[in-house]
């Protein structure tokens, strides 16, 4: 198969990972409904924090709020409830199949997860315009060129978060169990990441540990970059270490898929 | 009708037995559900660690908005007015009343799996209620980490809150977080049913479940005039845990609604679960089984 | 014979579904309408069945037999049409109705995945209200008739396939329901498994004197089992009756196969009352015929002509060394009345 034959087909796994997330009506009403009320709910929250009070750590209230509403969105594309399609696919059986495919198992699941976090953008993009409108939210700081950084950041950090997801999938190649532990990483992920709460009002020593941690670059990194919290040479840095990230999650990925496939050649699906 | 048997068939006769027909007891639906659900227990703990693995995933699930609360208040000192011991206790009655939905009736999650696979079909054949085999379909290990994390935060928020515990708010403490749990269940059942002509609830549900789970810690006011009484009237999660801790903690003058209103989960809590309940039995006439 | 176990009449069952689009945007676009499409799975099915009775539910995918089987069962109510299983109206007294009819499906277990075979049985009989002395005696029985003593304490995912559809056979029995409903229960079994079950639904219809319904694609089960058959198609009764009538009336032939003594390939001659069918087909063993040895079939309706008489000119115009006459099997004559979709007997 000739690698433009692939990347056809990686495309249609993407697309139908798009219609499939769309496929019911009300869950798609649900889901856009659902962010619209998590991001008024945050707003909320945080001007009540904010109330009588100018600045705490260095942060101010607008950008706080801010800050609250593009980690509500942000964890509403990166870190979905339901389960990698990878892992179905093992419980139930059906990985003997797919590893039959032209396509790599590993660049399917990451197609699906594409697909799966391209269907979500039409209801983010309402949700940072319900922002916008009850003046939660502001253009990125730094004009057009803030803008590309905020941009490469991001896709950064989506890179960072599939990777993750994929290697904590890949864990179904060794228990069914993986309900468990798909709930463990998630609550980390969300918290750990700086979705929730940023990083900047975190006790030193909690900041210090999460900053050696993947987490940080899905969110934390990008939401910096918005908000321009990083200078020049922070905001090199910053985006090296996020590369660095999907590198070695990458690399890390590629040897627990080695070791995967032996285990299923080896042991059978 | 067992006489008739002989002249209705021409197979030839094996060895005499006598027709079966034994008699049969009546049995009560709360038998016929600790029946189901003892066996739902026995598959669960004979899975242990996935037992630990989900109990500990729902832990951290949960921890992960107390870490989060924790964070906030260390750096903030209150919200909306209320100060750490304050959310702590609401925090831990919001979970509580949670792990008193989720331990006995949280399979009402699973009722789009049972619809659209037509698992469903297997309840009606039995004779037992729909609503109680869907009930005890399954235990979700998940509650039991409910519960744990719950009744640890509730034991140290119980020091921390500037509460005057005697019996009398321990009893009331112990009925509103059942009262909590009881609104809470009410609503998934009233979502549940809606499965019988949507097919897809799942996202609704969780969507309710992880509203009342991140914005159940924060005292009402924070979500002003409006943002209030949506939540008391339109999601009732003020009833699960905010009113009463009004009331625990004296703090019923901040209320929209008469002071009086912060007993009221007492009762609305088992109104709610009723209408819940009613709402489950009376769309499950739509039941239509998927073809095959 | 008193109040028959089984009364149907007019029974309707339609289904309303959203109409699924497709192409470009298809997501977005039933978003925001609302198609809906309504079929009628069943249209005015009528019929009885008396108690003690094993009747065959025929008909091809998707003609309507399992909504019909839902619909007595209690699982679906009826759009309209009446129907009552031994007095009650099932899906309104569903809990007693339940309580009175033994259900198996072939394709899906009843019984609790992840417990030992024993424990769906004891929780069957703890949900029915068996009594010990009364579960203890039952277990026993069908231990001995089904053979289930190796497997009893093996988990149901463990279970093949034939020890699974043995384990839901007993489950349903078990609280010895005067009436059972079988939907597919042979699919997917070998041929030892699949006799093991028929033996157990003739012995259970003839002992206990239990009322069954059997859907099936295996026309073998209907052969060895059923004296009635109702078959249907489209949501309607196409015959209801006698399973030799069947045969009788939509394919009225018989075939006599003969092989012939010489290889010779020239026309042959067809005594009055028969045609000639050549179809490829090998001599019978042990006739002494070459493989290569011409067979042909004569066909004749043996209402018309007697067999003894078509045996007699046939054997006079030819050398043959081995004869055999056939009814059509019934595989064919179901296609049959399918393919042209005659109504009603």
């Amino acid at each position: 198969m000739t690698s433009a034959a692939q990347v056809v087909a990686l495309v249609a796994i993407g697309r139908q990972a798009v219609r499939s997330a769309l496929a019911v009506r009300s869950e798609v009403l649900v889901s856009a409904v659902a962010v619209l009320v998590r991001v008024v709910l945050v707003v909320l929250v945080w001007r009540a924090v904010y109330a009588g009070v100018d600045e705490v750590s260095g942060v101010d209230g607008p950008t706080a709020v801010a800050y609250a509403v593009l980690g509500a969105v942000f964890t509403n594309v990166l870190n979905p409830f339901w389960r990698s399609s990878l892992e179905m696919r093992v419980r139930q059986g059906r990985i003997a199949v797919d590893l039959l495919r032209p396509v790599g198992l590993v660049p399917q699941t990451l197609a699906q997860q594409v697909g799966t976090t391209a269907a979500a953008v039409p209801r983010c993009v309402l949700a940072v315009l319900l922002a916008l409108a009850i003046g939660a939210l502001r253009a990125p700081a730094g004009g057009a060129l803030g803008l590309l950084a905020f941009v490469v950041s991001t896709a950064l950090g989506i890179a960072v978060a599939l990777l993750c997801n994929l290697l904590v999938a890949m864990t179904a190649f060794w228990t069914l169990e993986v309900g468990g532990a798909l709930m463990v990483y998630r609550a980390v992920a969300q918290f750990a990441s700086g979705a929730l709460i940023p990083l900047w009002f975190m006790p030193g020593w909690l900041r210090g540990t999460l900053e050696h941690l993947p987490f940080q670059a899905q969110v934390f990194t990008p939401l910096s970059v918005y908000f321009g919290a990083l200078g020049g040479g922070d905001l090199a840095a910053a985006l090296a270490v996020q590369a660095l990230w999907v590198v070695l999650l990458a690399l890390l990925a590629q040897l627990v898929w080695s070791r995967a496939l032996h285990r299923v050649v080896v042991q059978g699906g | 009708m067992a006489d008739e048997a002989g002249e209705a068939v021409g197979v030839a006769a094996p060895a005499v037995r006598a027709p079966w027909r034994p008699q049969l007891q009546e049995v009560s639906p709360l038998r016929a559900w600790w029946v189901l659900m003892a066996a739902s227990l026995k598959v669960v703990f004979a899975y242990r660690s996935n037992l630990v693995n989900t109990a500990l995933g729902s832990v951290a699930l949960q921890g992960s908005q107390l870490l989060f609360v924790g964070v906030l208040l260390h750096r903030f000192e209150e919200v909306g007015g209320w100060g750490f011991g304050e959310v702590a206790l609401l925090f831990a009655m919001r979970l509580c009343a949670h792990a008193v939905c989720t331990v006995p009736f949280g399979q009402h999650s699973v009722i789009d799996f049972l619809i659209n696979e037509g698992d469903y079909d297997r309840l009606l054949l039995r004779p037992v209620s729909p609503f109680l085999q869907l009930l005890a379909w399954r235990f979700n290990p998940g509650s039991l980490g409910d519960l744990s994390l719950g009744v640890v935060v509730l034991v140290v928020a119980a020091q921390l809150a500037p509460v005057d515990w005697t019996p009398g708010t321990v009893v009331f403490l112990v009925l509103t977080i059942v009262a909590g749990g009881l609104v809470e269940a009410g609503v998934q059942f009233a979502l549940s049913s809606l499965s019988f002509r949507l097919r897809a609830t799942w996202s609704l549900k969780v969507t309710v479940d992880t509203t009342f789970a991140d914005f159940g810690p924060y005292p009402l006011g924070v979500f002003g005039t409006v943002g209030s009484l949506a939540l008391t009237f339109v999601l009732p999660l003020a009833f699960i845990a905010y009113l009463p801790a009004t009331a625990l903690l004296g703090r019923t003058d901040e209320l929209l609604l008469p002071a009086r209103a912060a007993y009221s989960s007492l009762a609305v809590g088992p109104l709610l679960f009723w209408a819940g309940y009613r709402a489950f039995v009376h769309q499950s006439r739509h039941y239509d089984s998927p073809a095959g | 014979m008193g109040q028959p176990m089984i009364r149907a009449e007019g029974l309707v069952k339609e289904f309303t579904r959203p109409v699924r689009r497709t192409g470009p945007l298809a997501g977005l676009r039933s978003l925001v309408t609302r198609e809906r499409v309504t079929t009628r799975a069943v249209d005015g099915v009528s019929f009885t069945v008396e108690r003690g009775e094993l009747v065959g539910y025929l008909g091809p995918n998707g003609a309507g037999k399992s909504t019909t089987i839902k619909m007595l069962t209690g699982v679906l109510v009826p759009t309209s049409g009446t129907v009552e299983v031994d007095g009650r109206v099932p899906w309104k007294d569903r809990t007693r109705n339940a309580r009175g009819i033994g259900v198996v499906f072939g394709q899906r277990t009843q019984l609790w995945h992840d417990l030992p075979l024993r424990d769906s049985f004891e929780l069957v009989a703890k949900l029915y209200g068996l009594d010990r002395p009364d579960y203890e005696r039952a277990l026993g029985r069908f231990t001995e008739l089904l053979d289930l003593g190796e497997f009893l304490d093996t988990p149901v995912r463990g279970l093949s396939l034939g020890q699974r559809m043995r384990g839901d056979l007993t489950a349903a029995m078990l609280y010895g329901p005067p009436l059972l409903y079988l939907d597919e229960p042979t699919v997917g079994l070998d041929v030892v498994a699949k006799a093991r079950i028929r033996e157990f639904v003739a012995e259970t219809n003839a002992v206990d004197g239990t009322t069954v319904v059997l859907t099936t694609h295996d026309l073998v089960d209907v052969e060895r089992l059923c004296r009635r058959v109702l078959l249907i198609d489209h949501g309607e009764v196409l015959y209801d009756g006698d399973l030799a009538a069947l045969r009788r009336r939509y394919v009225p032939y018989r075939d006599l196969v003969v092989t012939l003594a010489r290889e010779d390939d020239g026309p042959l001659v067809a005594p009055p009352g028969t045609t000639v069918v050549e179809e490829p087909r090998t001599a019978r063993a042990g006739t002494g015929a070459s493989d290569a040895a011409r067979v042909v079939a004569f066909r004749f309706d043996p209402a018309q002509t007697p067999t003894p008489a078509v045996v007699a000119a046939v054997t006079a115009e030819h050398e043959v060394v081995d004869l055999d006459v056939t009814d059509p099997d019934l595989e064919a004559v179901i296609a049959e009345i399918y393919s042209s979709g005659r109504v009603r007997a």
